[in-house]
């Protein structure tokens, strides 16, 4: 067995811990160590205080830090559960589809002005979800490859969609339809950490019962099938988790690619592929860069006056590329 | 035990792959399947596993297959495919571990690894234990999914060409472990190899082109006249052995 495991976890969870104290005092509201501590301690002793510090630490940088860690551990175990469950490890919740229902699903509450845009999102990313399962159903059985297809088929029909809403809508939701689709957690709140949390948690529970299971499937379809696994209803289960938990994400927080592609390469390196710990390992690891990639984000953003909030995704998929970089040559 | 095979058919498509095939195994034993590339034997060995479609009926310890999922299949029969290519990098003695069914059900580690490795030794690859699958020749590979196969500790063993990557050392200490337990379960596998099926099985079944047509005791040389006339000869040893070698 890896004896890198119980390093990993224990390293990885100490810089999580370290880095989420730290980004405390990160942010464009200029506090003093005294201060921050003196907020973080005074809505503990007293629930009204509402002074400026208290805001920034409880309502702005709190629920940000939190909602950052938790976001990253849902991208990056869907991200294991999707690459170990389809066997594929080039696939992520975004690749196959996803992502653009949601991204449609959000353009066109904007465009069409309904109230709830994360609601739209939310429910365009489920039915992108159940339509990829309906097309790669075939002879009583998902097939991998047609589920792939399937995917790409899904994706293309949303962007298709997206890029008529985007020629369709005015100047200002065209803005505020592209900083969406590049995500970003300035939303974040503490009620958009209670609906990521439970997405998160209820996400765990069910990919961790499932991890054995998972392991057989990436011996292939036949040997998963021969050893007991019953594979549609194992894909089924994992998607049907993965798409809900994913769409919570977007629908609070927009597109954030990369985190569940890269994350699980690179754990999966450190710790080996079982996926029980492959799922763990991954959330913590997505945990700490997105927790790092949105401060970096916001760091930006303060050098840079007057271009707003950078999307954290300019940062993810900067780091992923350079990531597939080092894997592409050290594989030619 | 028994494995019954009564017309089944298998189709890709439009093409008969295997046709109205009639298989009787009674009794634990060595079983080969003999016959040349597109015979349909692989064909067969995926029906009874439930990885091919088909019609007819398929009896797997007096039980009806398709009556059953793969969760209480899997504890009837293992199986080990042709070929074989690792995506992750596992450990070997971890994808051996996932052959026991107490993986499925979280046992210890512990417990698991004790009866993987036990599994590896058998087939004289102990060595290999530590090693990632993804760094393994094909012939190892072979070996990794063998082991697997054995720890799934089933009554019925389904194995496709399990000497097509072996090298001659390997390929003796499997003979040796199949022989050793042909007398504890059914094991059936498929050979292109006349002198393997004629050495080494107790029975043989004979495929050309999608037809079971034979069930019998050992091979005849008539059976290979039949199957590949004028380009063979075989060569006596011993009191009674034959070998058969190409004529060239």
């Amino acid at each position: 067995m890896p004896k890198n495991e119980t390093r990993f976890f224990f390293v990885t969870a100490i810089i999580l811990v370290v880095l989420s104290v730290c980004f405390l005092f990160v942010g464009s509201y200029n506090m003093e160590f005294g201060e921050v501590l003196q907020a973080l301690v005074a809505r503990v002793s007293e629930p009204d205080a509402n002074t400026p510090q208290v805001i920034a630490i409880w309502e702005i940088r709190l629920p940000r830090i939190l909602a950052a860690c938790l976001a990253g551990a849902l991208l990056a175990s869907a991200g294991a559960a999707y690459q170990g469950v389809l066997n594929n490890p080039l696939v992520d919740p975004y690749l196959l589809g996803v992502s653009a229902g949601a991204a449609f699903g959000a353009a066109l509450s904007i465009v069409a002005g309904f109230d709830s845009t994360s609601f739209t999102a939310f429910m365009f990313a489920l039915a992108a979800s159940f339509l990829i399962c309906i097309l790669a159903w075939r002879n009583q059985r998902v097939s991998m490859l047609a589920l792939i297809l399937a995917g790409i088929i899904v994706n293309s029909f949303f962007i298709s969609g997206l890029a008529f809403l985007k020629v369709v809508a005015e100047v200002g939701e065209l803005r505020e339809i592209v900083f969406w689709l590049m995500g970003g957690l300035y939303p974040a709140d503490w009620v958009a950490v209670g609906k990521i949390s439970a997405a998160f948690i209820i996400l765990l529970v069910v990919l961790l019962a499932a991890a054995q299971k998972i392991d057989l499937m990436t011996l292939g379809g036949d040997i998963a099938r021969t050893s007991g696994v019953n594979e549609t209803a194992l894909v089924a289960m994992v998607m049907v988790a993965v798409s809900l938990a994913v769409a919570v994400c977007v629908s609070q927080f927009g597109i954030i690619g990369w985190i569940g592609l890269g994350v699980p390469h690179f754990t999966r390196k450190i710790i080996g592929a079982r996926h029980r710990r492959l799922i763990l390992g991954s959330a913590l690891g997505g945990a700490v860069l997105l927790l790092l990639c949105d401060t970096v984000a916001r760091t930006i953003s303060n050098w840079l006056d007057g271009i707003g909030e950078l999307p954290v995704t300019v940062v993810t998929a900067f780091i992923g590329a350079l990531f597939f970089l080092s894997v592409l040559r050290k594989q030619i | 035990m028994t494995l019954r095979l009564i017309n089944v058919t298998v189709r890709y498509g439009e093409y008969v792959a295997a046709n109205a095939v009639d298989m009787e195994v009674e009794g634990n034993g060595l079983y080969g399947i003999f016959g040349p590339n597109g015979s349909g034997k692989s064909s067969i060995i995926k029906a009874v596993c439930g990885l091919a479609e088909y019609t007819g009926r398929i009896e797997i310890c007096n039980q009806v297959a398709s009556q059953h999922g793969p969760g209480h299949l899997s504890r009837l029969f293992a199986y080990v495919p042709q070929q074989h290519e690792f995506i992750y990098r596992y450990e070997v003695l971890e994808v051996v571990m996932m052959g026991d069914e107490g993986y499925r059900l979280s046992a210890p580690d512990s417990a698991l690894q004790d009866a993987a490795r036990s599994a590896l030794i058998q087939l004289s690859a102990g060595h290999l234990a530590s090693r990632l699958v993804t760094e393994l020749s094909g012939g190892e590979r072979q070996l990794v999914q063998l082991a697997r196969a054995l720890n799934q500790n089933t009554p019925l063993l389904i194995l496709d060409e399990p000497f097509a990557h072996l090298d001659f050392g390997h390929q003796i200490a499997l003979w040796r472990k199949l022989r050793g337990l042909a007398s504890q379960k059914i094991i059936v596998i498929t050979s292109h190899d006349p002198n393997h099926i004629m050495w080494f099985c107790d029975s043989i079944f004979v495929m050309q082109s999608g037809e079971m047509i034979k069930q019998q005791r050992s091979i005849q040389l008539s059976d290979i006249e039949a199957l590949y006339p004028g380009r063979w000869r075989a060569e006596t040893f011993g009191s009674d052995r034959k070998f058969i070698a190409p004529d060239i």
